[in-house]
């Protein structure tokens, strides 16, 4: 998923046109000239320069349309979903795991995961139920981070 | 002489040396585990140490951070998730001597000369602190101004490929580190009325996003591999490390020295300190071409420089009481406790206290080797776990860690966004590395230029107005000319003969 | 998928199930929130009261720093919690000026307000270098040269002490920004400014400024206070020396989300006052020459909506609330 000089020079020149835009509403600080706008505004600018300065460079090389380079697993089905699979996976760990606590649905998550890779269940489920318990046993208990806990699997911690 | 002999006699005791031990075996726990941070190792061991004598307590403390800086490059080599923005500078390097199966090269390397860069700071805090305070004293927002816009330079210049991609890159933090309240002005930015997203990005979550969600999303697009790491061959970790002491001696000197002195100035740090000295290192190295291929140089600098400022932060927080960073802040709390108050007064009236901590830096620093070595030899197993098991654990770590820096699900969400930002930047060949620095200097950029441009009264000239600042501008000024000359004395002595760096 | 749609039902089911059991509260772990990062004097006392609130209850009192937005993250956390007292959280002076400065609608009335366990005075702090020996001095200076001429640091943009400089200021019949405020990010590098010659006054409380003090960097001139502080005897009040009215004091609050069961709310402000009074917080506040300061449930609210009135009238003179 590779774009091309051109379109990143675009795509840059874009980004920096709405930064500053989007500063215009940020105030000074009473009294100054300065405040919420100036940074926002001095990126913006010297990222207009870098998409112009990108744009010119790939003029010069010869580009003329903005054009997008797709690597060979874009056009297959499986690597497309599997890294799909990754962001699905953490948004459902997100969503679940304040419900039905993180053991449960870190186990699940890197059972999921793991048979995305084809690793066999009988080894995944293992893997991650020591996996699940170890993380919960370290973080939760040693360190003290408030891990997402069940309502009703309350006898496992 | 004999406050020495007291100070040793406080630190040299079977209780102590076990909190040492204990606090130890802690930080590189607390260290190696992806996300969690050294100064989360000084919070948790903060409530302990109430019910400890003065000394044990602040060796807890001080063993434990510094064990933890250097534990958190094991994740940073083995799975390319830096613990600290610091790490972040060679972890590059690292992980690509990893990929070559030469993992213990990199940790190796870490190891020792974190080790040697942090017996430098001792030995300067030692002889020097008043003095250098003094220095530190001196610098105002005009001066840090300065410091901050040399760091994120060297982000630039390092960043392999064209500069134009590194400028990018340093662009997407800068912006990144303007979202929410923290700012001069007070004022919420990109917030869309979200209580969470006033609180800005945090790098931690950013960092294992851009570094390491992107890996795994890239190790699923591949489905992973059962291929394990070639075995390296059986030269010991610090036979290999003496050697590259004996190579680059001026490269572990320099680094310890710049990086005592900006960890010395309490706005600094180390994290400036490891990205001034990578970029140092590739500037003066014969090879600057193999930097970030898995050359071993800017490791052995970077990482002396990196410890070298977790000592040198010690020097305002021990005679002014001047936090240099969140751990220090802790330890000054902890020190106010034990009825240790810092201040050019406790030189003085309580100096078998300062030289017991001194002390145990020293024990701390030496005891890090062999510790290391055990760390490093255990760590090492991960890397025979089969990629499609160990990708989905490092998953849930990044999610826990993501979590735990601040407690909410908001920086899992924070990681999945710059998992994919990271993702895309790669695939475009614009390095993350510098959007990392953008991310954590960019507060401070805008904090120090805002505030200077505030008491000029609106006036440029003020940033050359004071010595310092006039000599840290020219000298970046010239850093950013020299370059520009440069490219434009050769482009005279070859006319022809510009090369393309078109890579479609 | 089927997987997790079923875990996720069963899970609904047992939840439902396990909600009707009742014991005596604290029956599990209580988390305290601080809206503050770890290591700042806020995380100190959380942490120390949360380890005798342990002692008390029996029961684990985990500290969870909710940092960012100047203290908005964390104190919405606490707002938003369920009120059943296993949430609870320090609360902070920024809850009563947040809200007037727009940036968010909670205010002290979302929370049950336990008790108030520390408060801190603002001072008059200048550099040693500046040959300032009274705050009469100071100001007779700062009247006698143009509005700007003098900066002030030591917080950020509408901050706490940019207030307490302003109520100052207007209490001097002076406008509230004749010294011109330069925000930092807190009191410790308003301070190193202030030394290193960038600005001229720091107003923040002086026990932030006491090492600097200690090591006659810092020189303090007043106390923003009615009667002198315990660990600064020798600084005078503003009332004693210009005669200014004007106080202003930092505070720390045990919070709790309103709504709390009485028997819950009763069980809790006991478990505070017990921690307060212990010698380990006693020991340890006056250690770190932070001051004491004890009110409880109703007491403590008052003193939150007097400040929080207070503050929305400088704020609103000062140009610093939103309109």
């Amino acid at each position: 998923m590779r774009v091309t000089d051109l379109t990143l020079g675009l795509l840059t020149l874009l980004g920096g046109i709405a930064i500053y835009i989007s500063a215009l509403g940020f105030k000074a600080i009473p009294g100054q000239a300065y405040g919420a706008g100036t940074m926002p505004r001095a990126i913006a600018l010297v990222t207009v320069l870098t998409g112009i300065f990108l744009i010119f460079k790939a003029a010069l090389a010869g580009e003329r349309v903005p054009g997008l380079v797709l690597a060979d697993w874009t056009r297959q089905r499986g690597p497309m979903a599997r890294a799909a699979s990754v962001l699905v996976l953490i948004v459902v760990y997100i969503m679940i795991s304040p419900i039905v606590g993180f053991l449960p649905t870190a186990f699940v998550v890197m059972v999921l995961a793991m048979l995305v890779l084809r690793v066999r269940l009988l080894i995944a489920a293992p893997v991650a139920l020591v996996a699940a318990i170890a993380i919960q046993q370290s973080f939760g208990k040693l360190l003290l981070v408030p891990l997402p806990r069940s309502s009703f699997l309350t006898f496992l911690w | 002489m004999s406050m020495i002999l007291e100070a040793a006699g406080l630190v040299f005791q079977p209780y102590v040396l076990l909190v040492i031990f204990a606090s130890a075996a802690f930080g590189m726990f607390v260290g190696a585990i992806p996300g969690l941070t050294a100064t989360m190792a000084t919070a948790l061991l903060v409530p302990v140490t109430f019910f400890m004598e003065p000394v044990p307590a602040i060796a807890a403390i001080v063993t434990a951070t510094a064990m933890a800086i250097f534990a958190g490059d094991i994740p940073g080599t083995l799975l390319r998730m830096p613990g600290t923005p610091a790490s972040a500078a060679y972890v590059q390097d690292a992980y690509a001597l990893t990929r070559k199966g030469r993992p213990e090269t990199a940790l190796g390397a870490s190891l020792v000369f974190s080790s040697l860069g942090g017996i430098f700071g001792t030995l300067v805090l030692i002889t020097a602190s008043p003095i250098l305070a003094e220095v530190a004293l001196k610098f105002s927002s005009f001066e840090y101004f300065w410091l901050v816009v040399l760091g994120l330079s060297c982000a630039v210049f390092i960043s392999p490929g064209s500069p134009a991609r590194g400028l990018i890159s340093l662009f997407i933090g800068l912006f990144a580190a303007t979202i929410g309240l923290e700012n001069p002005a007070g004022e919420p930015r990109y917030t869309f009325g979200n209580v969470e997203l006033m609180g800005g990005v945090q790098f931690i979550p950013a960092m294992i996003g851009l570094f390491a969600v992107s890996e795994v999303i890239r190790a699923f697009i591949h489905r992973g591999t059962d291929e394990k790491p070639p075995p390296t061959g059986k030269r010991g970790i610090f036979r290999e490390q003496a050697r590259n002491l004996t190579r680059y001696p001026v490269q572990a000197l320099r680094g310890s020295v710049l990086g005592t002195a900006i960890g010395a100035l309490p706005g600094a740090g180390a994290d400036i300190a490891a990205w001034i000295s990578y970029a140092v290192s590739k500037k003066f190295s014969k090879t600057p071409e193999k930097f970030g291929s898995g050359h071993v140089e800017g490791l052995v600098e970077s990482g002396s420089s990196n410890n070298g400022a977790m000592s040198g932060a010690w020097i305002p927080a021990l005679v002014f009481g001047i936090p240099g960073d969140s751990i220090t802040a802790i330890v000054i709390g902890v020190l106010y406790i034990k009825g240790i108050n810092p201040g050019p007064m406790v030189f003085i009236t309580q100096p078998q206290m300062i030289y017991a901590v001194f002390i145990v830096f020293l024990v701390a620093n030496l005891m890090m080797l062999p510790l290391g070595w055990l760390a490093i030899k255990g760590a090492r197993q991960v890397l025979s776990i089969p990629q499609r098991v160990l990708m989905p654990l490092i998953l849930m770590f990044c999610m826990v860690g993501s979590f735990a820096i601040n407690n909410s699900v908001f920086g899992i969400w924070l990681m999945f966004v710059f998992g994919i930002i990271g993702f895309l930047m790669e695939e475009n060949d614009i390095p993350i590395a510098p959007a990392i620095l953008g991310l954590v200097l960019g507060p401070m950029l805008e904090q120090n230029f805002v505030t200077s441009m505030i008491k000029s009264d609106g006036s440029f000239i003020a940033f050359f107005e004071r010595p310092i600042a006039a000599g840290l501008g020219l000298f970046t000024i010239a850093v950013w000319c020299l370059p520009l000359i440069l490219v434009l004395v050769r482009r005279k002595a070859q006319p022809s003969g510009t090369q393309s760096t078109q890579g479609n | 998928m089927k997987f997790p749609t079923t875990v996720m039902a069963s899970a609904m089911a047992l939840a439902t199930f396990a909600s009707a059991a009742w014991a005596e509260f604290p029956e599990r772990p209580i988390q305290m929130i601080v809206p503050w990062g770890a290591g700042g004097g806020t995380d100190a006392v959380g942490r120390l009261l949360g380890a005798e609130i342990q002692k008390e209850l029996g029961v684990p009192v985990n500290v969870v720093n909710r940092t960012g937005g100047s203290g908005v993250v964390g104190h919405s956390a606490i707002a938003n919690a369920d009120p059943d007292g296993y949430t609870i959280g320090i609360m902070t002076i920024e809850i009563d000026m947040m809200h007037w400065q727009g940036l968010t609608d909670l205010t002290y009335e979302d929370y049950d307000i336990l008790a108030i366990v520390n408060s801190d005075p603002g001072g008059v702090m200048v550099s040693a270098d500046a040959g300032y020996d009274s705050v009469e001095a100071l100001l007779e200076d700062i009247k006698s040269q143009p509005a700007g001429t003098f900066k002030a640091s030591g917080t950020g943009q509408g901050g706490i002490w940019h207030v307490g400089l302003a109520g100052w200021l207007l209490s001097e019949d002076l406008a509230p920004d004749y010294v011109t405020f330069v925000p930092s990010q807190g009191a410790a590098p308003g301070l190193t400014d202030m030394v290193a010659g960038g600005v001229d006054i720091v107003p923040s409380s002086l026990a932030e400024g006491r090492s600097m003090i200690d090591a006659n960097r810092v020189v303090p001139l007043a106390s923003m206070s009615a009667e002198r502080q315990n660990a600064f005897p020798d600084v005078p009040t503003l009332a004693e020396t210009t005669g200014s009215d004007w106080t202003v004091a930092v505070w720390r609050a045990v919070a709790a989300p309103d709504g709390l069961p009485d028997d819950v709310k009763t069980k809790l402000m006991d478990a505070v006052e017990t921690a307060y009074n212990s010698e380990e917080y006693q020991t340890f506040m006056k250690d770190r020459g932070f001051g004491l300061r004890w009110a409880r449930g109703d007491e403590a609210t008052q003193i939150v909506a007097d400040d929080d009135a207070a503050f929305g009238e400088v704020m609103k003179a000062a140009g610093l609330a939103a309109e």
